[in-house]
């Protein structure tokens, strides 16, 4: 750590370690019945107590085990993972039926502590959550004997403490800001907003439509810039996000190609309309974009003095 | 929106339509009067969480058709914006 504490970006100082967690694999082959599992409990028990290592009682020994459902989430060619990223959803079960709220943890696990306790892991929901940073032991994965470090950031919260609208959209659910690229804390929260988008993008660019849409990508920068055809009907998506189209100070490096990206995307529609032929006619047009570009006063008036606003 | 204004009034009489979102209000209107030809759709938002139904006809020289579909379980608040006068549909 530097002399001074360091912050996230809102100010809030990084979170500390709160525990060492030692974890074993164990291979599931042995563990052919509950009692086998509860035997090997008594063993790692009795091994433990002998190295001066204390154990908790089980409090209802007589309880069968109790199944968890643990579902992970990830990109088809397992990009969060790759990243440091763990995604998951558990959900209790109980005589074979989902039980209770199902749970979400979202944890970065990195070898250095700095830089997993930068990683703001707070989620960006308006319920309750849980943040843990714990540094964890686990054996190799390259070789037999030994073990490593790593150190474990991670919330949890149940799924109900997310809104309604809000279930389905990994925006919401986890907001990752690293503070580690830069000391200055505007340029390290673009810098991880960039590196978002660009996650986003590529999944944009990974999904395809039916050949029959006549569906063009604007390229590989801005692949949610998109049009479309439908019986000489011109459908165009732009990425323009609200309210401010991103334009504010220090954010120019994104708005500003991206603004020429919409703007080319709307003149090659109006372009492709006014010279379109009768025989293939483009006989309306649709644009698509999040921003809403009309006040509810400019929209009771004509609006052919310009205003200082984007050119989209 | 320079851009979009333009170029509807070039391609004029055919129909443009602006989508957007961002005001969470639901309002079809033409506010551009000097590009008569362009539609503003602005979309439903949170919390009235409805929907527009768009039908598209080539042949009609109107091309679009927009009817808001109400989702049930929100109508509580959304019967007032609907029933609000001064909307243009």
């Amino acid at each position: 750590m530097g002399r001074k504490k360091r912050t996230y970006a809102d100010g809030q100082p990084f979170d500390d370690i709160h525990c060492l967690q030692a974890k074993l694999l164990l291979k599931p082959d042995r563990f052919s019945a509950a009692n086998r599992f509860a035997d090997f409990g008594k063993v790692v028990e009795r091994t433990a107590r002998s190295m001066k290592v204390g154990a908790i009682e089980d409090a209802e020994p007589g309880r069968g085990p109790r199944v968890r459902e643990v579902i992970f989430i990830d990109t088809p060619d397992f990009r969060l993972y790759h990243n440091g990223f763990i995604f998951r959803r558990r959900a209790r079960y109980v005589d074979g039926f989902p039980a209770g709220d199902p749970e979400i943890v979202f944890k970065f696990r990195y070898p250095d502590a700095r830089r997993a306790a930068a990683t703001d892991v707070r989620p960006n929901i308006s319920g309750k959550y849980r943040i843990k940073f714990k540094q964890q032991a686990l054996p190799s994965n390259d070789r037999l004997g030994g073990y490593r470090l790593l150190y474990s950031h991670n919330c949890q919260f149940g799924l109900s403490q997310v809104h309604d609208g809000d279930r389905t959209s990994m925006r919401t659910l986890v907001r990752i800001r690293d503070c580690e690229s830069s000391d200055d804390p505007l340029e390290a929260r673009i810098d991880a907003q960039l590196q978002a988008l660009s996650l986003l993008r590529r999944e944009f660019a990974a999904a395809t439509y039916a050949a029959s849409l006549d569906f063009h990508r604007h390229d590989a920068s801005y692949p949610e810039i998109v049009h479309w055809t439908v019986d000489g009907v011109r459908f165009v998506g732009l990425n323009v996000p609200g309210p401010d189209d991103n334009r504010r100070d220090g954010y120019e490096r994104e708005y500003v190609r991206r603004g020429r990206a919409n703007l080319a995307e709307v003149n090659a529609a109006f372009d492709d309309a006014a010279h379109s032929s009768a025989a293939r006619p483009i006989r309306g047009i649709m644009i698509i974009f999040r921003r809403g570009p009309f006040s509810a006063t400019q929209s009771k008036k004509d609006r052919s003095q310009r205003t200082r606003r984007s050119p989209i | 929106m320079t851009a979009i204004e333009d170029g509807a009034r070039a391609v004029a009489p055919r129909p443009v339509v602006l989508v957007h979102g961002d005001t969470h209000a639901f309002t079809i209107d033409t506010p551009v009067k000097s590009a008569p030809t362009l539609t503003r759709v602005s979309t439903f938002g949170a919390p009235l969480v409805h929907w527009i139904r768009v039908a598209v006809d080539p042949h009609d020289p109107a091309v679009f058709a927009f009817s808001p579909q109400v989702v049930q379980k929100s109508t509580g608040i959304a019967r007032r914006t609907l029933s609000e006068p001064a909307r243009q549909y």
